[in-house]
């Protein structure tokens, strides 16, 4: 490890208020089940934060298969990677890559060419100890699975943030996630985000509701993002949505960075305005029920 | 009624504006068909994790459940058709609990006697239907 006191070059503007200040929060994004959209939730809750002016660094822990660099539109950027660090080849510093519009938001990429045994849980620690005194929020983004990957992932984490769509194999998936998350005792808290959830097809009774999922997992919610097509055009652009004003799944992340950073922020009503065929359908099964 | 006579009308009340969140409504109203796509979900969901948690799988359930019988006969007539053993969790404090319905059979005699009555009713009333449905066929 030559890792060392790196990271302390980038405090240098206030080097005294730095031991009053707490340090910073380490949050893992996990899911359990690939797919259901983990590090796209990283990298908007991490922008999220980063717009509301903390010192984020996102950190890849995906080693073999990173993508987190995509997402943020920062993979050619890249010149070292955590291995890199781990490994003496560079300081911690120098493979910061710094977003393309954030100052205060970087991100620490992962080893494409290594497989997860390149990092062990001692590294994970030793990392985030460093990162934590320089930045206010170290988001990990996890690996799916249950296996060494993902126990190395929140070896160093305060909290958690489980991702999960409203399907039974992502529901129980995270369930399983959730049963070792709290065998950690190292992990203080972990909240819900409900991903890809879709009003209207829980309105015509196809899908489990947000309320449904929480029930099922007896779990607190932290966001629930709806299943946007936005997010597929602005992943393709390199721009997490949570920069897109217009954008409702977008909203549904700078909601969710509030809640992280303590704001009491009510949740987004996903639903459609009704019609007025479903106004009156509703009347009249209102009526009925209470005759 | 009141409120969403309002709805009807494009109006919004305050507190309505907080609650209806759809994607947050969990009552499947109790008219609604049990084998919509959500509640069977939930269901088949819900039974999952419930072997997923105690990691009992079902055969295992199985063959509790017949030593269960076979030790409960020692002491007292049961229903061996009718016993029930289930996983059920307890929704508000998240407790898995093993839930055994086991049906004690009256005295014998009572019981024959009410069943034989209530089986010479049914077939009575079976009969004709039966007979009827062959010759439509034919």
């Amino acid at each position: 490890m030559t890792v060392e006191k790196d990271l302390m070059d980038s405090t240098e503007k206030t080097p005294k208020k730095r031991s009053s200040k707490p340090k910073g929060r380490v949050i893992v994004v996990t899911s359990g089940k690939g797919g259901v959209g983990k590090t796209t939730t990283t990298a908007n809750i991490g922008t999220g934060l980063a717009r509301l002016g903390f010192k984020v660094v996102l950190v890849d822990t995906d080693i073999g298969l990173r993508n987190l660099d995509i997402l943020m539109g920062l993979e050619n950027r890249i010149v070292y990677n955590l291995i890199d660090v781990l490994e003496g080849r560079c300081r911690l510093q120098q493979a910061l890559v710094k977003d393309k519009r954030l100052p205060n938001l970087t991100l620490l990429p992962a080893a494409q060419t290594r497989d997860k045994s390149a990092l062990n849980e001692e590294h994970m620690v030793e990392i985030c100890k460093q990162l934590r005194e320089v930045a206010d929020f170290v988001l990990l983004d996890c690996p799916a699975g249950i296996e060494q990957g993902f126990q190395t992932a929140i070896a160093a984490a305060d909290e958690a943030i489980v991702v999960a769509t409203p399907e039974m194999s992502s529901v129980r998936d995270a369930d399983r996630v959730i049963g070792l998350l709290e065998a950690k005792n190292t992990i203080e808290d972990y909240r819900l985000v409900l991903n890809r959830v879709r009003p209207a097809l829980v309105k015509m009774n196809d899908m489990m509701s947000t309320e449904d999922v929480l029930e099922i997992l007896s779990i607190r919610l932290l966001g629930q993002i709806p299943e946007d097509k936005d997010i597929i055009i602005s992943t393709n652009r390199g721009e997490p949505v949570v920069n897109i004003e217009e954008s409702i799944s977008g909203q549904a992340y700078r909601n969710v960075a509030k809640r992280i950073a303590g704001e009491d922020v009510p949740f987004l009503n996903l639903d459609e305005p009704d019609s007025w065929v479903d106004k009156l359908k509703a009347l009249f099964k209102g009526s009925r029920k209470q005759a | 009624m009141f409120k969403q006579l309002l709805n009807l009308f494009g109006l919004t009340t305050i507190e309505q504006a907080n609650i209806s969140v759809n994607p947050l409504d969990r009552n499947f109203d109790a008219d609604d068909s049990s084998n919509s796509g959500r509640s069977s979900a939930y269901n088949r969901l819900r039974l999952v994790l419930m072997h997923d948690r105690t990691q009992l799988e079902p055969h295992v359930i199985e063959a509790m459940r017949d030593e269960l019988v076979t030790v409960i006969s020692k002491y007292i007539e049961i229903d061996k058709q009718d016993i029930e053993l289930n996983l059920e969790t307890d929704p508000e404090t998240n407790q898995v609990a093993l839930m055994a319905s086991i049906p004690v059979k009256l005295k014998r005699d009572v019981v024959d006697t009410v069943k034989d009555a209530a089986a010479k009713e049914l077939s009575e009333l079976e009969k004709p239907a039966k007979s009827k449905a062959k010759s439509s066929k034919a």
